[in-house]
């Protein structure tokens, strides 16, 4: 034969084990800083909205963002499909396709060649 | 034999080898631009200093032959800041272009920077010397003339190994440039070799110009399928395509050098379309589709219907001596062992003959295939037939009424090629049943009854018999695409199905049992076949 399982009372458990501070003040002290948050954001004492472009985030010197190719004076770009970049992106996502430029001696001799593309993603 | 000591490595050298030639043989690496092993030495760069007891100043171990009881070095302190003296020279002028020169991550000037070097140039930009740079040289060759550590391997080159005498320097002092008179194009059949032995990225090819950086690639040993020289090579390739061939040094076949057709010649591989799936003639004339199994089946049962109805010897196996022993003894033993047939060629033009006429002295023979040698070592050529155009006759005649027919495409292309092929394609129209082999696709495909994709050059391991009967292993590198499968596999397959072993897995597997069972190769290993490879027959 059987033996009934353990039957537990779960409300008489809860007011038994849980005490009147437990259960009402301490949830009170949680609500009182998400309601000072709430009204200071209302009132304008905290604001996390950056107005760009006149408000900019500060950057430290060694924050990776964005990856842009920088350009030359004539609006070209600066780079000339050194592979650095492709060897070093931990990703492999980096690809390009250099081609000899139609200049072959360009004011900084430097700068024989540039790519064609560079795109990133898969 | 003189013994000598080399930083306290007591090293054996031949009679009359300088220090340099006995440290490399040893392992030990000196630090050198103008010496090169295959060109006479000069001794101008002074990179390769070593410090020889009982010698007040220290000597260029290029030009000081070992003696007896010598002690040097080329570790010690003196001998670093003399080679960096050399470096700081050398990099006085030479121009910061890593970012776009090709011989970044080859570059000697990179290397012996790293090890000797990491100092900085005191010099001031406005005294730096310019030179002209992106020189066109020709079809191979491109010259920057500001990057020339001015080692002269290249002069070297041109007046000792090709005897043509194309470079020289011009001017004096800091002003000293490489070039070639009036900036004439390089035009003789060897001007590559010259982009392998300059040490910096002063001569660039063309041909590899930007296309990958040398730390991208993956390297293959290989033996060049252009000819049957047979030059070893090494394929440089990343990701299934290959970029550039370089040669390997092999003292008995081909030194240090490459010609420059069979440099370029993986450029045709990527010349027309491939096969890539086994096809089947139907009853309606069109080529289909078919799995392996499907074809190889048909194969082996239709030959044999052949057989029972006109006899061993009305099958024909015409062998192309672009393919490797392994392909070509599993090819023979399927169709005499199995079929018993007994009338073989490989000839579509005169390549028995061919295979030994040197086309020049330095390196190339008159034979476009790299293996004829090996398809006569194996016993693939009928006296009877005398080629392919006694197959054609016999196939006309109706003596012969079906055949397998292997045809690769030569790497090497000459104006008999077009010839050649269209009598490839009679043969095949001649016959009743063909089953043709290739790797590219071509006209006759339609009129054979099964076309089957098999691999190229390079994209298999296999080895070539070259004009001497020496055997060498070539390495797969880059995969064939498709479906396609390496020869010797396709006919290892046939033997599966018509009942005989096939227990080989690979193609050292196979070239152990050709070990075993063809006397001109009894006994070897193919270990032997690697560098410098091993004389048959």
């Amino acid at each position: 034969m059987k033996k009934p399982a353990k039957v537990i009372n779960v409300s008489d458990r809860a007011a038994s084990d849980t005490s009147f501070a437990e259960g009402v003040l301490a949830p009170l002290v949680g609500m009182k800083l998400t309601m000072t948050r709430a009204i200071d954001n209302l009132t304008g004492k905290i604001d996390a909205t950056i107005r760009y472009p006149e408000e900019r985030r500060s950057y430290s010197d060694r924050y990776r963002g964005a990856h842009i190719l920088t350009s030359r004076e004539d609006g070209s770009p600066r780079c000339v499909a050194c592979y650095m970049c492709a060897t070093a992106c931990p990703a492999d996502c980096i690809y390009i396709e250099p081609a000899e430029h139609p200049d072959p001696l360009i004011a900084k001799p430097k700068s024989a060649r540039s790519p064609a593309k560079r795109r990133f993603g898969t | 034999m003189p013994k000598f000591t080399l930083n306290d490595q007591e090293i054996e050298a031949k009679d009359g080898q300088t220090i340099i030639q006995a440290a490399q043989n040893a392992g030990i690496d000196i630090p050198h631009y103008c010496y090169h092993p295959d060109l006479p030495i000069d001794g101008n760069c002074r990179m390769c200093l070593v410090e020889v007891e009982k010698m007040p100043k220290l000597t260029p171990s290029c030009t000081t032959m070992a003696t007896e009881g010598m002690v040097a070095r080329s570790n010690n302190d003196r001998v670093k800041e003399a080679v960096r003296g050399v470096l700081e020279f050398l990099l006085i002028n030479h121009p910061v272009d890593c970012p776009v020169c090709d011989q970044a991550g080859e570059c000697r000037l990179q290397d012996y920077y790293m090890v000797y070097g990491l100092h900085t140039s005191e010099i001031p930009l406005k005294m730096k010397v310019r030179k002209r740079k992106v020189i066109d040289l020709g079809p191979m060759v491109v010259l920057d003339q500001e990057r020339c550590v001015l080692c002269s391997r290249c002069i070297r080159f041109f007046d000792y190994v090709t005897e043509t005498g194309e470079m020289q320097f011009f001017g004096r002092g800091d002003h000293v440039a490489i070039g070639t008179f009036e900036d004439r194009p390089l035009d003789n059949p060897y001007s590559g070799n010259v982009v392998d032995i300059c040490p910096v990225g002063a001569l660039t090819s063309r041909d590899f110009r930007f296309k990958c950086r040398v730390w991208f690639l993956h390297s293959t040993d290989s033996v060049c399928g252009g000819c049957s020289t047979g030059c070893n090579v090494r394929i440089d390739h990343r990701d299934g395509t290959i970029f550039r061939l370089l040669p390997r040094r092999n003292v008995d076949v081909n030194r240090s050098w490459l010609c420059d057709e069979g440099r370029l010649s993986f450029h045709e591989l990527r010349n027309g379309e491939r096969v890539v799936r086994p096809m089947i003639k139907g009853g309606d004339g069109i080529q289909a589709p078919v799995t392996w199994e499907e074809a190889v089946r048909s194969i082996d049962t239709r030959l044999k219907e052949v057989r029972e109805a006109g006899g061993a010897g009305s099958i024909l196996g015409f062998a192309s001596p672009s393919a490797t022993n392994e392909a070509l003894f599993l090819f023979k033993r399927y169709l005499s062992g199995e079929l018993g047939a007994n009338q073989f060629d490989f000839r579509v033009d005169s390549e028995d003959r061919n295979v030994v006429e040197e086309e020049d002295q330095i390196l190339r023979h008159f034979d476009k295939h790299p293996n004829a040698k090996g398809a006569m070592t194996l016993g693939l050529m009928s006296a009877e037939l005398g080629g392919i155009q006694g197959a054609i006759e016999a196939a006309r005649a109706g003596r012969i009424t079906a055949g397998i027919v292997m045809y690769i495409n030569p790497l090497v292309r000459r104006p008999g090629d077009e010839e050649a092929e269209g009598r490839v394609l009679e043969l095949i129209d001649e016959l009743d049943y063909s089953v043709v082999l290739a790797a590219h696709k071509a006209e006759w495909h339609k009129s054979a009854s099964v076309v089957l994709p098999v691999a190229a050059w390079s994209e298999e391991d296999g080895t070539y018999t070259n004009f001497e009967g020496r055997v060498q292993l070539a390495l797969k590198a880059v995969e064939p695409g498709g479906d396609a499968l390496p020869l010797w596999e396709v006919f290892a397959m046939l033997l599966h199905a018509s009942g005989a072993e096939s227990p080989w897995m690979s193609s050292e597997d196979v070239f152990a049992t050709i070990a075993q069972n063809e006397p001109a190769f009894r006994g070897l290993t193919l270990e032997q076949t690697r560098l410098p490879g091993v004389v048959v027959g």
